[in-house]
């Protein structure tokens, strides 16, 4: 099955409440359910005021391109490129189905406007980090990278050697956004925005629930280093 | 081409591939210090396309996975032990999962440096890589093979193991149609 993309003039114009009906045309959408919903948020502002990404564009070199690392519970995730127009609507009605595109995990070759696959933690920020460096190394110092993980999958290890390389590294255009809904099982000591600051990177830690000020911290000046976002929201738990 | 044939595979690597960043907007070599020493004049020359990410062999492939998203040939070096085996998920999923295209060359293949003891042998590299799809594996027994796969490879587009050896054939093979 191919996915495709709705045509830009007729395609319907859903808002942040629409993204619950969406979600629940979602089969099995209690799978992975906390996980899907705590990216909701934050999703909905990227895709609606911060990230320049169109399904028309889905392909152009310029694009900005984000990242779900976070491949767990992307009911959200499917919502929000539906109501964006990615991909059409009914097609949230195949969700897990045996001959679906959209899986428990996205798979980027599979739906339009996924930039990764994603499912094993910690590839995202890695794979962001090459991102960033192939479009400057192309002279595309426009496009920003936006990568979404949670605060329990930065124990993966992989995560702190991009950490520390694109600290030092000085990547500007390379964004986190951290949903941290408390879920490490160790926790992180002195918290998630300190183990990004003492790399070098910019941060800021907010309410991932509060819309103006996720758009604020977004869309905060970094010069010269990157930026991490970690987005509290109620404990998994 | 080229016949400095008292130099190793890596060393002919390293001049091949620092000549083919010279021709070749494409290219980008990405390195985790391992013969980063003998990029130096390539670095200045192309910094944003020589890239050392320090001692993080996860990184090493996952950032090739990224240079690759964005439609530039990454060639990732390092000892083979530490390209195939410690980053092992990360060239499954980052490289051939994602569906783009690298190149993956390294040094010190299988048992070359007994004196440098088990952690700096891989002689399970070809097998590991074999067990993922898509893969296009190349085991040159001389220097002057080694630069004729590497610059084969390069213009490719498709994933691609070159294992470099210390050990070498007194000359190159013969070059053969394909198939013969």
């Amino acid at each position: 099955m191919t996915l495709t993309t709705a045509d830009a003039d007729t395609r319907t114009l859903y808002a942040f409440d629409d993204l619950a009906g969406l979600m629940g045309r979602m089969a099995g959408a209690d799978k992975h359910g906390p996980a899907a919903s705590s990216t909701l948020d934050v999703l909905w502002v990227l895709y609606d005021r911060v990230l320049r990404v169109v399904p028309e564009g889905a392909e152009d070199p310029g694009r900005d391109r984000f990242l779900l690392s976070k491949g767990h519970g992307p009911m959200a995730y499917y919502a929000v490129l539906a109501a964006k127009g990615f991909i059409a609507p009914e097609q949230l009605e195949t969700f897990g189905d045996y001959d679906s595109p959209l899986g428990h995990h996205p798979d980027r070759t599979l739906i339009p406007g996924v930039e990764i696959g994603s499912g094993s933690l910690g590839h995202g920020l890695p794979l962001g980090v090459g991102t960033a460096l192939g479009l400057r190394a192309q002279g595309l110092l426009d496009p920003a990278v936006w990568v979404l993980t949670g605060d329990a999958e930065l124990d993966e290890g992989s995560n702190h050697e991009a950490i520390a390389y694109a600290g030092a590294a000085g990547l500007d255009r390379l964004h986190t956004v951290v949903i941290d809904n408390q879920s490490a099982t160790h926790g992180w000591y002195g918290g998630i925005a300190s183990h990004f600051a003492a790399a070098g990177w910019s941060t800021a830690t907010v309410d991932g629930r509060d819309h103006a000020v996720l758009f604020e911290a977004f869309t905060r000046p970094h010069p010269g280093r990157p930026h991490a976002v970690v987005a509290v929201v109620e404990p998994k738990n | 081409m080229t016949t400095i044939t008292d130099a190793t595979m890596r060393d002919r690597f390293i001049s091949t591939a620092s000549a083919l960043l010279d021709e070749d907007p494409r290219l980008a070599v990405v390195l985790a210090d391992i013969s980063a020493t003998g990029f130096d004049a390539a670095a200045a020359a192309h910094p944003d396309r020589v890239i050392n990410v320090g001692i993080r062999e996860q990184l090493l492939v996952s950032a090739t996975g990224g240079l690759a998203l964005t439609g530039l040939r990454p060639i990732a070096h390092t000892f083979g032990s530490f390209l195939v085996e410690r980053p092992f998920e990360q060239v499954k999923l980052d490289l051939g999962h994602q569906g783009v295209g690298a190149v993956l060359v390294s040094a010190l293949g299988s048992f070359d440096w007994p004196a440098g003891g088990r952690t700096h042998m891989s002689p399970a590299d070809v097998a590991l890589l074999d067990t993922l799809p898509g893969w296009t594996v190349h085991v040159p027994g001389h220097p002057d093979e080694a630069e004729l796969l590497l610059r084969d490879a390069a213009a490719a587009d498709g994933l691609v193991y070159v294992r470099l050896s210390l050990q070498r054939n007194p000359r190159p093979g013969r070059s053969r149609p394909a198939g013969s």
